[in-house]
């Protein structure tokens, strides 16, 4: 192919990704993509950035929207962007070893949500050192703890009521071996969860509480918006301290996308030891 | 969604599937690499005109150029280029194929729809997921150091100084920024391979039964 062609070609990758080519320069551009290496080699470069800005949401308001009316229309597509999805989270777990905490280490959770966290009676560091778990107005001796039921769910961060614990997680990197450990001390009746998320690529969130043993999903949120915070994105439920037993647990985070398009963002392993 | 007719004609014998892998590599021996990459941009080139199998009909054009090459040279350059003129007679048999049993295909709509509740019920499952994620860091960490902390800094999180970044991996290696994007492009389709190989699935399995194993999985 002639160096013109293949400049003509490659201007036209990404249009031609996104099916917005006429006919006939679509039917140019795939002479090229098929015959000429060069120009594969580029399909595949415009391409990734192209899933790439879709999940790092770099991509503008109509591409987006393109992108998600005719690309992930195809389930070869779309596997493409879950593995570009997976792929991006390995590289910044790589990218950011020995610059960020490792998975699960403590981040204190900030004053300004109003969680009198500081005025709080404990905070417990657990021997692993993973995890930072900080117990707010925890009751008097003798109070009775509310234990919610285990249907309940939100259909926004609520408040943090009495008798409630808090803790951040952190991605899942995988290159820690225990996962963080929970203690919950009688009288705590809900436990809230910030799960820190490495984009906000979705319109819509989802946590269900996974029992590893059976697999099956003891407790699930509603559906949420993430809340505007600084810091970084966030999905953020109370579960039932009733539900938690001793025993591994995982906080399973689905993405919804504006076309429903369900994604699984990813999971919390965490263990509860006996109080 | 392929006819009887079509199966009965899909069929390569060992000496035609070498013979294809042969007249592909064109005259550098890649061990089936360029088999492997041209049926990959078949499927897009299929996938792209919205045929939703896809993979059958990137395969049905590589078993008719296998079954023309048992039977005679083939003179067009790149081989490439002759593969997209049958692409495209398979494309447009097929787009006719449909228009004739769109009303009675249903079931075609069933399976995408089964398809697209499979891909939930994966996600629900996960473990699909985490096996990929340990292959995916299994064969990240196999990567020679160079290669690994070129796609780390190329791809890693660039919402603030991605350009800039780019441009300066691109000055240190000493070439464009699209030789970078390029190489930066290779590794990770190398991955995505890898990835597949470690959890035992497409590579291996193409290279072994060629477009052949197709008719037998058809019948």
């Amino acid at each position: 192919m002639a160096q013109t062609d293949t400049t003509d070609a490659e201007r036209l990758l990404l249009p031609y990704l996104l099916r917005l080519l006429p006919d006939d320069q679509a039917e140019r551009v795939e002479l090229a993509t098929l015959s000429d290496d060069q120009v594969a080699e580029r399909l595949k470069a415009v391409e990734h950035d192209l899933v790439d800005g879709y999940i790092r949401d770099t991509l503008d308001a109509v591409t987006r929207d393109r992108f998600e009316s005719y690309y992930l229309s195809s389930p070869i597509r779309r596997e493409r962007v879950r593995f570009a999805a997976e792929f991006l989270r390995a590289i910044d777990g790589a990218a950011g070893a020995g610059q960020a905490p490792a998975d699960g280490a403590a981040v204190p959770l900030q004053p300004k949500r109003g969680w009198r966290l500081l005025a709080a009676a404990a905070v417990v560091v657990l021997a692993s050192g993973t995890l930072m778990l900080m117990l707010t107005d925890r009751p008097r001796t003798g109070e009775p703890a509310a234990v919610a039921p285990p249907a309940q769910s939100e259909a926004s961060p609520p408040s943090p009521s009495p008798s409630s614990i808090a803790l951040v997680l952190l991605p899942q990197t995988r290159a820690v071996s225990e996962p963080p450990t929970l203690h919950v001390a009688p009288g705590v009746s809900r436990v809230r969860f910030e799960l820190r998320l490495d984009s906000d690529d979705y319109a819509g969130y989802q946590a269900g509480l996974r029992d590893p043993r059976t697999n099956a999903t003891v407790w699930r949120s509603t559906w949420m918006t993430l809340p505007a915070r600084a810091g970084g994105s966030a999905v953020e439920v109370d579960v039932p301290a009733g539900l938690l037993k001793p025993q591994h647990y995982s906080l399973d985070v689905t993405g919804r996308t504006t076309a429903g398009v369900v994604h699984v963002v990813g999971s919390y392993a965490f263990s509860v030891t006996p109080p | 969604m392929l006819t009887d007719e079509v199966r009965e004609e899909a069929t390569v014998t060992p000496r035609g599937f070498q013979r294809l892998l042969d007249w592909l590599d064109d005259g550098v021996a890649s061990h089936g690499a360029r088999y492997l990459e041209i049926r990959r941009r078949l499927v897009g080139y299929f996938d792209r005109r919205d045929r939703p199998a896809a993979d059958d009909l990137a395969d049905e054009t590589l078993t008719r150029i296998a079954r023309t090459l048992e039977r005679e040279e083939i003179a067009t350059r790149p081989p490439a280029r002759y593969c997209h003129v049958v692409a495209r007679f398979v494309l447009l048999e097929d787009i006719r194929r449909e228009r004739r049993t769109v009303v009675l295909d249903e079931p075609r709509l069933d399976a995408v729809s089964r398809a697209n509740s499979a891909d939930h019920r994966d996600d629900e499952a996960g473990a699909t997921h985490e096996r990929r994620l340990s292959c995916l860091d299994r064969c990240l960490a196999s990567l020679k150091p160079d290669r690994r902390e070129l796609i780390v800094e190329y791809y890693r999180e660039a919402r603030r100084e991605g350009i800039d970044r780019r441009r300066s991996l691109a000055a240190r290696l000493g070439i464009t920024m699209n030789a970078l994007s390029i190489r930066a492009s290779r590794i990770r389709e190398g991955l995505a391979g890898c990835v597949e190989g470690c959890r035992g699935t497409r590579t291996t399995e193409l290279l072994r039964r060629g477009p052949i194993g197709l008719s037998a999985q058809r019948r």
